[in-house]
């Protein structure tokens, strides 16, 4: 009997149910082979053997009928021959001759046919045979009239003629016997037939309980794999290991359960970084130095971290499941969440802001927040994180206070500063002090304020007032000097008559003229044309150009002061008859402290500064000057100051000029 | 109590300061001194005159913080101030006071700047 392949016992394999199909199918075609092959054997024994024995045994009997018909006739025959007695034995005869014809047809069917049934059909004919003899004998006894003696068949002794009744009696048994033994073959066919039948059941219910052994066998295989599977399944979706599948699986199932345990693997895998990602996420946030705050759309808290608390006050435990409004908004913020809210669904989702949100206790804390929000499983979540700027606002707000009042007290500290840290500054406030107390008191003693003075005294104090404006001189010449080095002159340009400044710068020389033989000449501009200058720096330098003239011309000599309006601008000429310089050396004339050859080799007394400073005022205008000189003839010094723009002269208010101390 | 026609002057050397009280003596008015800035401020509050002749360059708190004072304390902030300075005018616009004084100066110089703050009839001719 054809059996379902047996299963491997590691999990790697297992049935398969491709082969188990096989395997029933060719179960199946050799059961219904093996019927087909049981039938035909039987049929074909049944043809072979039973068949033609049954066929003899039944010509046998059809024989046998004839030969009984034969006999009937035969005997009415003989009845009739007997009847007919007084007849002739020549009837007799022939009746007797059939009756052997008869009777060797009986042995040659017999002859080939059951042994048996053949010895007693050879029984019967000998007995026949006997009969004949008998039946003779009895008719030559003159009974009844017997069979006339036939021919004995092939070997057996020649019997007489039998009695017609026995005939009929070993006919009847024979009849009887052939019957039985067409019956006995027929049950012995039937027997083979019945056999063959049984032994198809046989095979059908070997199949079939091979069949539902096999589909238990299956259900072990499949069904219960399969809910296994299903249940492993679960497992991986509930995140547990995923149970086993029994070895007898089918081995697609028990693939199928490989690659689940891969998927468990790499699920678990994956759920294990996830979590490894949390943790550091959450570990990241806690100990963050923001502030973090994470909550639904609704507002109630889902994170709150460890700096939270040190913000606001509120723990953890406290703070989670509350609404946000509650624990820290107030007013901007709250109003701020909403928009943020709102803006959210518009789809911006980051800002930053500044709010002032409350701590636990009430107080108010100053905070930078960054707002933005995340998706998480469909739901909208807000998050923030919150700036400590409570110091920093404080901070600014100090110090831009601090800045408002201490802008101008700086200014000041700086002004002051910058003079107090200047060295010639400070010499020169230094130098003025007590100049100033000098002048001062000069002042009033030549005033008359100590009492009226007598020539000599005035003459003397004159003197001394002289020397100590040229003293002042000199200190503001430093000043002024220092100040342009450091770029710090201040120039006031406007439209001014330049006439103005000269005579000025005259009035400011007198003294110096005083005790001198020398002219001074005016040759200024009728047109009075207007320059753009700085009034008391121009004065300043005709100062210092009509001292130089002064001090470098001898008695006798003269001075000539001349304006005139020239092609680039107002000229300004300061020609004298002096000493004169050296042509080498007047190049460097305008340098700081250069002083002549000639002015020294004349001890005329003189810091060198006044050049420089003329030259440094003059290039703040805008303007040129220009030196010429022979030694022992003269020098002339022109400066060119650049026209006013605005056109004719305009009634400038006038400035109110400081108090300086002009000589 | 002084007459209203009392000046005080800040100044921290002591010769020019004699010599502007000699001045203002000789045009009828009569003036304190002090040498600070701190003594001037105290000074202005418990006593206040009619103008004060400031001078900007002083030790310890300068004169800028004297103006400031004298100008932040409503009782004192009419007061007018004229400057004595040595510095040049430029630096010193914002400065709220009614006359400036370059030093050295003449006495012509500061009996113009004291006519022009004071009311003539004040000062004497």
């Amino acid at each position: 009997m054809p059996h379902t392949g047996g299963t491997d016992a590691d999990r790697g394999s297992g049935v398969s149910l491709a082969s188990l199909i096989t395997r029933s199918w060719a179960a199946a075609v050799c059961l219904v082979a093996c019927c087909i092959a049981i039938n035909v054997a039987s049929f074909e024994l049944q043809r072979a053997t039973f068949g033609p024995r049954v066929d003899h045994l039944s010509d046998a009997r059809t024989a046998l009928a004839e030969s009984l018909v034969a006999r009937r006739a035969e005997r009415r025959d003989l009845g009739l021959a007997s009847s007919a007695r007084s007849g002739t034995y020549a009837a007799s005869a022939g009746a007797e001759a059939a009756v052997a014809s008869s009777d060797e047809k009986y042995v040659t069917l017999l002859a080939a046919g059951d042994g048996a049934i053949a010895r007693t059909v050879a029984e019967t004919v000998s007995s026949a045979g006997a009969w004949s003899t008998s039946a003779s004998g009895a008719a030559g006894r003159g009974g009844r009239p017997g069979f006339a003696g036939r021919s004995a068949a092939p070997g057996s002794s020649q019997p007489a003629a039998p009695s017609f009744a026995r005939y009929r009696e070993l006919e009847t048994r024979l009849a009887g016997q052939l019957s039985a033994a067409i019956d006995a073959v027929r049950a012995r066919r039937g027997t083979v037939t019945a056999a063959a039948a049984a032994i198809e059941a046989a095979l059908v219910l070997l199949f079939g309980a091979g069949a539902l052994w096999q589909l238990r066998r299956m259900r072990r295989a499949v069904v219960q794999p399969v809910n296994q599977l299903l249940g492993a399944i679960d497992d991986i979706a509930r995140g547990v290991a995923p149970r086993q599948i029994g070895v007898t699986a089918l081995a697609e199932l028990v693939q199928l359960q490989v690659g689940l345990g891969h998927m468990a693997e790499s699920r678990e895998a994956a759920a294990s970084q996830l979590r490894t990602t949390e943790e550091q996420l959450h570990r990241i946030m806690e100990t963050a130095s923001e502030a973090y705050i994470c909550t639904d759309a609704n507002g109630s808290v889902l994170r709150w971290n460890g700096e939270a608390v040190q913000l606001l006050g509120w723990t953890a435990e406290e703070a989670l499941g509350e609404p946000i409004r509650r624990l820290i908004l107030s007013g901007s913020l709250r109003d701020d969440f909403e928009r943020c809210v709102r803006m959210s669904a518009e789809g911006r989702p980051r800002r930053r802001i500044d709010a002032v949100v409350k701590h636990r206790d009430g107080s108010d804390v100053e905070v930078e927040a960054t707002l933005w929000t995340t998706e998480h499983r469909g739901k909208t979540l807000f998050n923030a994180f919150l700036h400590d700027v409570s110091r920093r606002r404080q901070a600014e707000r100090d110090l831009r206070l601090a800045y408002e009042r201490q802008r101008e007290a700086a200014d000041r500290l700086r002004e002051v500063d910058k003079i107090r840290n200047e060295f010639v500054y400070t010499v020169s406030h230094e130098l003025r002090t007590p100049l100033t107390s000098i002048i001062g008191y000069i002042d009033m003693l030549s005033d008359g304020s100590a009492g009226p003075l007598s020539d000599d005294q005035a003459q003397l104090v004159a003197v001394a007032e002289r020397n100590s404006r040229r003293l002042l001189r000199l200190i503001e010449d430093l000043l002024a000097l220092s100040r342009i080095e450091e770029g710090n002159l201040r120039i006031d340009m406007r439209p001014c008559s330049l006439n103005q400044v000269v005579e000025s710068a005259r009035e400011a020389i007198a003294p110096s003229l005083d005790a001198r033989h020398i002219e001074v000449r005016l040759e200024l501009d009728p047109l009075d044309t207007n320059a753009d200058l700085d009034a008391r720096q121009i004065e300043r330098v005709l100062v210092n150009l009509l001292s130089n003239a002064v001090k470098f011309t001898a008695d006798g000599g003269s001075i000539s002061l001349r304006t005139a309006p020239g092609a680039a601008g107002m000229e300004l000429t300061v020609a004298d008859t002096g000493i004169g310089i050296p042509l080498e050396e007047q190049r460097d004339l305008f340098q700081p402290f250069f002083r002549s050859s000639t002015a020294r080799a004349s001890a005329v007394q003189g810091t060198g500064l006044g050049l420089s400073i003329v030259k440094s005022i003059v290039n703040a205008h805008r303007g040129t000057v220009a030196l010429e000189s022979t030694p022992g003839v003269g020098t002339t010094v022109k400066v060119c100051l650049p026209y006013s723009e605005r056109g004719s002269a305009t009634d400038s208010e006038p400035e109110e000029r400081l108090q300086e101390e002009v000589a | 109590m002084r007459s209203a026609r009392h000046v005080l002057v800040v100044e921290d050397d002591p010769d020019i300061a004699e010599l502007i009280s000699r001045r203002l003596r000789s045009l009828g008015l009569c003036s304190s001194h002090v040498s600070t800035g701190e003594a001037a401020i105290l000074v202005v509050r418990g006593d206040p005159p009619a103008l004060v002749l400031l001078d900007l360059l002083l030790p310890g708190i300068n004169g800028w913080d004297v103006v400031d004072a004298i100008r932040s304390d409503p009782s004192t902030a009419g007061i007018p101030v004229v400057v004595t300075t040595m510095l040049d005018r430029d630096g010193l616009e914002h400065l709220d006071v009614q006359g400036f004084l370059v030093k050295p100066f003449r006495a012509l110089d500061l009996e113009r700047a004291i006519a022009r703050v004071l009311t003539p009839p004040e000062v004497p001719a």
